[in-house]
């Protein structure tokens, strides 16, 4: 009887702790607390002690024949009272190291006695996160853009060189900000968490060291990015250059821009000199978040414009892939086109010609010829196309993309007028620079296909061991390659004849083939978005363009944007043999 | 000399001890300057200790051979974590810990050392009881008036170079106190106390009780903390088991006691604070429960095996050599360190109450498990605040936490303890 008792009181003990530990209500979890826990650590204990206690003493019936017996007993009882409390400690100590342990470590968001929000965190992740040896960044030329210094208390800072590829970093600021960019999107490579191999990463832990980041490596080519940045100079815009081929970007700016190592915080300094710093980059970030001109937004992937004309290239593959033109169809144009009482004006006209073929059409970017494509193509042809061209769409990128898009309103293609407008450009178009680039790059190949674009080579261990190699691959097949072939040599005939050759848009110097395509977007107030993509062939090479120059008072595709373009292909065509 | 009078279980044991500092204090030396060359210098500290363990081992050895063999390897391995913990906490804050905790633990070694070759007779000791009990309240007394207030609690005489806690001393004489006082009276027992037929405690029982509830409390009132008023209360509950093998007298006890708590809980802010560093601290992490939570961070840093001695950063806990060294053993060495102290503290508090069964007398055994549960109790209250398994009181780690009052009464305890297992009659 009392061995089944003294077997039911383990049980009990038992069951309490596996509860304890098991059950958990969503509260307690919120709030931190350990109510349960601990009454089910009162029970276990109570259930103990009956184990220790129950049916033990040799002279339950016969109290106080022998003191010596009596004592032992005493003893024992008082001893077994101590040794419950410390098996009690002991599991206490088992879910404090051990099984809560990690929920312990994550920040606790607390409001103190003024009422004010404060975070409870453990400071020693802090530690470990500036001790963190977070990994470099490469240019193509192999030049060190991102690195980092080591205090001697071996906290970290990052460094930047003086280099035009850091406005593509993102800022760096784990314990304030967050990160952005590309420091955001290969956190776990360059932190050490991912990548490293787990032999490697066992050792250092033994040995607290820090964790190691990996380095990454760029396609960015810096001679080509510092000719883009100086190009378009302190004026809102961007400029993206591809390879056409690979997809892999070369250059890309965007101007207003910020400098990531404003942001940067450096525990390199004396700690005493922490708060003050601290204090100046929470001024720097709301002041970059207060600047009208946005300088935090990364203009080249997530920037959005009105494509005007270059949207041409679209509407112009839509209609040839169709069927329902052929570069010789000829369209009227007599300076305007009326449709639905609503009058567009096409000023494009280098002559008082009325019947223009298709391919003059894009070549002096007529209006009235793509308002009727527009139309011809209706709604499901003009949505079907854009989508084909990846409207709709984040572009799948080491960077956030916005999704470029044909129509913000549902059902706005709907009205004729809507698909005159846009058939030429306007309407609800928005497209962002990168989204050009890689327009101009599928057209430039001939095959219609729209390369998945990087800006990440390669990622290496510091040891220079690789860990991941990018591979150039497809993202989307626009139109049918034969299409494509028909839309490149149009390009073509534009940079040669069209407005775009007639302005020195044929780099006819450079011994490459170069197909392009101006934009001038109205806004009205007289401000335009001066557009121009191109694709530049030459050798083995093709490159791929787009500049956009926004909100610029009286902007005009062939005056802002082009000269940009043709500056920086020149210079990537003189690299070609 | 016959062989069987070399200690030699505890000169084996003792090997642990000695080869702890060593390691521990080189680790700990080494790790801020990133370097392995180290020269002898480094280890002076662990020189000091070599020798008095030496000197501890060789005194026993020679005025009683037979006293218990675990008893000083157990505390001279907690005494070298203390060591090694001193070193390892000492920074700007603390000043030079470490050198101080070397002089402490050198002056309770020669406490140890005079008390096993100096009190011939334990049974002096009782004797002595009530100039003992005058003595230790007297002591408190006059620091709850003249001592130096710390944290708005008058615990301390500050004697220039160093504070000492007259509290510290208050326990053993205690304890010293209610041996000799239970053991004399110990023949009542055999006759209970009936009044309208309801069993009630024999006067003589009553009275040291109401007499000690008195004294928790005072000391509850002056130092407004319920640690030491537990301390005290607990270990006298259980001498006054041991004698009486009554539960129900526990029982009413802890339920006065209780009370008393619950009284003290609403009058005093402090003990509040306490409670709800208990219950609910995330809430609190940035204010009341700041050093808690900053302690459970540690904990959870340490996982399994710990940081490595020297690798953790334990001094983001205020106070940490003192009252919360666990947390800091427990970031560093992890659950297997931690779960390896509570352990060794365990075999303590066997051993000791070991020795109380092997006791030549009443007052001898009397005392033992008067000291066993003292060292115990505090232990547990203090582990278990830390981990916040039970509200937090602020007490010393014994052997461990940084301090004199402590360290030097606890080894004058032990070597009480040694000389009452010399005096058994068996082994």
């Amino acid at each position: 009887m009392k061995r089944a008792l003294r077997v039911f009181c383990g049980l009990v003990a038992v069951a309490a702790v596996v509860f304890g530990f098991l059950y958990r209500p969503q509260s307690e979890i919120q709030n931190r607390q350990d109510t349960t826990w601990l009454l089910s650590l009162l029970v276990a204990g109570i259930a103990l002690l009956g184990v220790m206690w129950v049916g033990r003493g040799p002279f339950t019936n016969k109290r106080g024949l022998d003191p010596e017996d009596r004592l032992r007993h005493y003893v024992q009882r008082v001893s077994s009272v101590l040794i419950v409390g410390f098996i009690l400690i002991s599991l206490q100590l088992l879910r404090q190291q051990v099984v809560i342990a990690n929920e312990i470590e994550k920040p606790f968001n607390a409001v103190n006695a003024q009422g004010e929000d404060v975070v409870v965190q453990d400071p020693r992740l802090i530690n470990e996160t500036l001790s963190n040896q977070r990994g470099r960044i490469f240019d193509a030329a192999g030049n060190e853009v991102a690195g980092i210094s080591t205090s001697k208390y071996k906290l970290v800072k990052r460094t930047y060189a003086d280099s035009p590829i850091k406005q593509l970093l993102g800022y760096f600021s784990p314990l304030q900000f967050g990160n952005s960019g590309l420091e955001a999107a290969y956190n776990d490579y360059l932190s050490g968490e991912h990548g490293a191999n787990p032999f490697g990463s066992l050792q250092r832990t033994l040995l607290n060291e820090p964790t190691q980041g990996n380095n990454l490596y760029l396609t960015v080519d810096p001679k080509l990015q510092q000719l883009a940045q100086d190009t378009l100079g302190p004026i809102p815009g961007s400029i993206v250059l591809l390879d056409a081929k690979s997809g892999a970007v070369l250059a890309m700016v965007g101007y207003p821009r910020y400098d990531p190592s404003e942001l940067v915080f450096d525990p390199t300094v004396d700690d005493s000199l922490w708060n003050d710093q601290i204090q100046a980059i929470q001024q720097r970030w709301n002041a970059l978040n207060n600047d009208p001109s946005q300088p935090l937004f990364m203009r080249p992937t997530q920037g959005l414009y009105v494509p005007g004309s270059i949207f041409k290239t679209v509407t112009l593959s839509g209609m040839l892939d169709t069927g329902k033109t052929k570069p010789d169809t000829t369209w009227k144009d007599t300076g305007s086109f009326v449709i639905d009482a609503y009058k567009i004006n096409d000023p494009n006209r280098p002559n008082q010609n009325t019947t223009w073929t298709t391919q003059q059409g894009y070549m002096f970017s007529l209006n009235a010829v793509f308002a009727q494509m527009g139309v011809a193509l209706g709604p499901d042809g003009l949505r079907d196309y854009a989508n084909k061209f990846g409207f709709g769409q984040e572009i799948p990128f080491d960077l956030k993309t916005s999704a470029s898009q044909i129509e913000s309103t549902k059902d706005y293609l709907a009205n004729r007028v809507a698909q005159a407008e846009t058939g030429f450009g306007q309407g609800q178009l928005q497209l962002t620079p990168l989204h050009a680039a890689l327009m101009a790059a599928a057209m430039g190949r001939g095959d219609g296909i729209m390369p998945k674009p990087y800006l990440v080579q390669s990622i290496k261990t510091p040891a220079g061991q690789l860990i991941k190699e990018s591979e150039p691959s497809n993202w989307l097949q626009t139109v049918r390659p034969e299409t494509a072939k028909t839309v490149r040599d149009i390009m073509v005939a534009s940079a040669t004849d069209g407005w775009v050759g007639l302005n020195g848009g044929g780099l006819k110097s450079s011994g490459a083939v170069i197909g392009g395509k101006t934009g001038t977007a109205e806004l009205g107030n007289n401000l335009n978005n001066a557009w121009y993509i191109a694709w530049a062939s030459k050798g083995d090479k093709l490159f791929a363009i787009a500049v956009v120059i926004d909100h610029r008072a009286g902007g005009e595709g062939l005056q802002d944007a082009m000269p940009r373009a043709n500056k920086v292909l020149t210079t990537a065509l003189a690299g070609v043999k | 000399m016959r062989k069987k009078n070399l200690r030699l279980t505890e000169i084996q044991l003792l090997i642990v001890p000695a080869l702890l500092p060593v390691v521990g204090m080189l680790m700990v030396i080494l790790v801020p300057r990133q370097q392995v060359n180290w020269d002898a210098k480094d280890l002076w500290m662990t020189f000091v200790f070599f020798g008095l363990i030496i000197a501890a081992h060789l005194t026993l050895t020679f005025t009683m051979p037979r006293s218990d063999q675990m008893i000083l390897p157990i505390v001279s391995a907690l005494t070298a974590f203390g060591l090694i913990m001193s070193q390892r906490l000492e920074s700007v804050r603390t000043g030079n810990i470490a050198s101080r905790q070397v002089l402490w633990i050198t002056l309770s070694y020669f406490v140890f050392i005079g008390v096993v070759v100096g009190l011939r007779n334990v049974m002096l000791l009782k004797r002595y009881k009530y100039t003992f009990l005058v003595f230790g309240l007297g002591l408190t007394a006059a620091a709850a008036v003249f001592g130096s207030e710390v944290n708005g609690a008058r615990l301390w005489f500050n004697l220039g170079f160093f504070s000492f806690q007259p509290g510290e001393l208050l326990k053993v004489c205690l304890v010293i106190f209610l041996a000799a006082y239970l053991d004399d009276k110990r023949d009542l027992l055999q006759a209970p106390f009936k009044i309208l037929g309801i069993p009630f405690p024999p006067l003589p029982y009553l009275l040291p009780m109401v007499a000690m509830w008195a004294i928790s409390m005072g000391l509850l009132f002056f130092q407004k903390d319920l640690g030491p008023a537990q301390l005290f209360f607990g270990v006298f509950l259980i001498m006054l088991y041991v004698a009486s093998g009554r539960v129900w007298y526990v029982l009413a006890g802890l339920v006065a006691f209780g009370g008393a708590a619950v009284v003290a809980y609403q009058e005093f802010a402090h003990v509040q604070t306490r409670i709800v560093a208990w219950t609910n601290p995330w809430p609190n992490g940035q204010g009341q429960a700041y050093q808690i939570v900053q302690a459970l961070f540690g904990f959870a840093q340490g996982g399994v095996f710990g940081k490595g001695l020297g690798y953790g950063s334990p001094n983001s806990i205020p106070e940490v050599q003192t009252d919360y060294v666990f947390a800091a053993i427990g970031e560093e060495m992890g659950l297997a360190g931690t779960l390896g102290l509570v352990a060794l503290y365990v075999l303590l508090i066997y051993r000791c109450f070991h020795i109380a069964l092997q006791a030549r007398n009443g007052f001898y055994q009397f005392l033992a498990i008067g000291f066993a549960s003292l060292l115990g109790l505090q232990t547990f209250i203090i582990i278990g605040g830390v981990t916040k398994l039970i509200p937090l009181t602020g007490m010393t780690l014994p052997f461990i936490s940084y301090g004199g009052s402590s360290l030097l009464i606890n080894f004058a305890i032990i070597g009480i303890l040694c000389r009452i297992s010399a005096d058994s009659e068996q082994t």
